[in-house]
């Protein structure tokens, strides 16, 4: 037995972007046979990074996999190709496209039977975890791995989707009884999660004593000033999870 | 740390091309097709490149304010004048201005499984010319005097960056003070870059950024051309490795006598800026 709940789910653009033009993309959904959040990260240097990154989440969603595959990414870049108004494009978004969307992608799947957390990423999005299934954080990042410059989901017009060249982090671990707290983030706000706790923080705390969009806001842009965070789109989604009793053992 | 500005919407950057028209540009470069042609290409292709760089969904972005400066017989000119405004334009100007378009059909897998055949607008901005003498220092003087306006008012710019091309000799005196005036002009982020491209269909080696004037040959108009061209910044160095150039730590940004393929390879490297824009 295991409860999941949504405790927020911030999206702040870069200080320059309206709402609209931030590229992040966060979700979560809740389904008797299991629990799937996701959040993504459009590449800032190409075009349609929003929408692509919105389709991954949206995509994961719908059909969550831990094994990212190359149907899984053709099927998305459709739905992705069919929202699209082609003929309407002009010229140097053709090029756009054909040169690819990217989005950095972390996704989780709870399973409610056995307690189990399941994670896939590609890029430097990232989860952290603290509570009774411990403290840590995946992909296995460092601090100067927060480069801006990640491997990243990518998928052109015209081209066959090839995975072959990225490294796709997976893992799946057990939830002790009790409550975990989940928090995805994209990497501005990783690279600041991993420092703070580097350096003996305890940054989920800051996450947990922030349970309003104004007030995390207000973190946010007071961290900006400070140069502690990197003016980049921010992202958080946080999970409480709680497992109700002792895991079903095979 | 110099040259690490953000370039942004906020705080955009500047490329100035300026390029020699005179009438020895009119001689083939290989033996398909002249200087003048093949350079007109290769710049429309740029400003092409810099529209699809700074493009997003939403439309272009003023990532960078960009400006051509033509020199010949007819002395020195916008070649951009057909666009309103100042010298250095708007990116986004230049796709709304262009000179004339060029549709072409393009059939493109759709990527659901179907093909799509699309008209697509290639813009033309710079048409080739190539008339007369070669008033290099007027030239130079404009880009300068364009570049200094341009830098006092975005004092926390990426400083920006000048690319010039010529297949010879100056007609109008001794252009090296100009440069080194050039060299002067900053912004908070660092001095101004100029680049300078001999461009020849020769029989004699080229040489592709040179760390020291040894690397030149020892003729006074390519050891000027040295020592007007800017030592090139760490981020650039990256690019032209990337590319396959041997550059050395204080390499210039100079190439000498280089044929058509590295030219248009020594112009990608030489407006690297494009790529970092966010």
């Amino acid at each position: 037995m295991i409860r999941v709940e949504l405790l927020a789910k911030y999206i702040v653009p870069r200080s320059d972007r309206t709402p609209n033009q931030c590229e992040d993309a966060a979700d979560f959904a809740s389904r008797p046979e299991l629990h799937v959040a996701a959040v993504a990260d459009g590449v800032g240097d190409a075009a349609f990074s929003r929408s692509w990154a919105h389709c991954l989440v949206q995509g994961f969603l719908e059909s969550p996999q831990l094994s990212l595959t190359e149907d899984w990414i053709g099927r998305v870049g459709q739905q992705f190709f069919s929202g699209l108004p082609l003929a309407d494009l002009p010229w140097y978004l053709w090029e756009r496209l054909e040169r690819g969307v990217f989005a950095t992608f972390l996704g989780v799947i709870i399973d409610p039977v056995d307690c189990q957390l399941s994670i896939v990423a590609v890029g430097d999005s990232c989860v952290a975890w603290y509570g009774n299934s411990g403290k840590d954080f995946y992909p296995p990042l460092e601090i100067g791995d927060f480069t801006g410059r990640t491997l990243a989901l990518g998928y052109h017009l015209g081209r066959p989707p090839d995975l072959s060249k990225l490294t796709v982090h997976q893992q799946s671990l057990p939830l002790e009884p009790g409550v975990t707290h989940l928090f995805l983030m994209t990497d501005a706000l990783a690279a600041w999660y991993r420092r703070t706790d580097s350096e003996g923080g305890q940054p989920w705390q800051m996450f947990l004593e922030r349970d309003q969009q104004d007030t995390f806001l207000a973190w946010v842009e007071l961290l900006r000033a400070q140069g502690e965070l990197q003016d980049d789109d921010i992202t958080l989604l946080a999970l409480r999870v709680e497992c109700l009793n002792d895991r079903v053992r095979a | 740390m110099p040259y690490t500005a953000e370039i942004s919407r906020r705080n955009p950057s500047a490329i100035l091309f300026v390029i020699d028209q005179s009438g020895s540009m009119a001689d083939k470069w290989d033996q398909q097709i002249s200087k003048a042609q093949a350079l007109s290409d290769a710049v429309n292709r740029l400003l092409q490149e810099a529209i699809i760089k700074c493009s997003k969904e939403d439309g272009i972005r003023h990532y960078f304010d960009i400006g051509v400066i033509g020199y010949s017989n007819g002395g020195v000119r916008d070649a951009l004048s057909f666009i309103p405004g100042p010298m250095l334009k708007p990116v986004y100007e230049l796709e709304h201005f262009p000179l004339r378009v060029e549709n072409r059909i393009k059939s493109i897998p759709d990527g659901a499984g179907g093909i799509i055949k699309q008209t697509i607008r290639f813009p033309i901005w710079f048409e080739p010319v190539a008339s007369g003498d070669t008033p290099m220092c007027a030239a130079l003087q404009r880009a300068a005097e364009t570049i200094a306006e341009w830098a006092d008012a975005h004092p926390d710019a990426f400083p920006p960056v000048i690319i010039h091309v010529t297949d010879g000799e100056p007609t109008d005196g001794d252009p090296e003070p100009i440069a080194s005036l050039i060299h002067q002009l900053h912004t908070n982020d660092g001095n101004v870059l100029l680049f300078n491209l001999h461009i020849a269909a020769g029989e004699s080696q080229s040489v592709l950024f040179p760390s020291d004037i040894r690397q030149v040959p020892p003729t006074s108009e390519a050891q000027r051309l040295f020592r007007m061209s800017s030592q090139v910044p760490s981020f650039i160095v990256a690019a032209a490795r990337e590319q396959g150039f041997e550059i050395g730590e204080g390499a210039r940004g100079y190439g000498y006598r280089v044929d058509l393929v590295e030219a248009i390879k020594f112009l990608n490297i030489g407006t690297q800026a494009i790529n970092l824009a966010r």
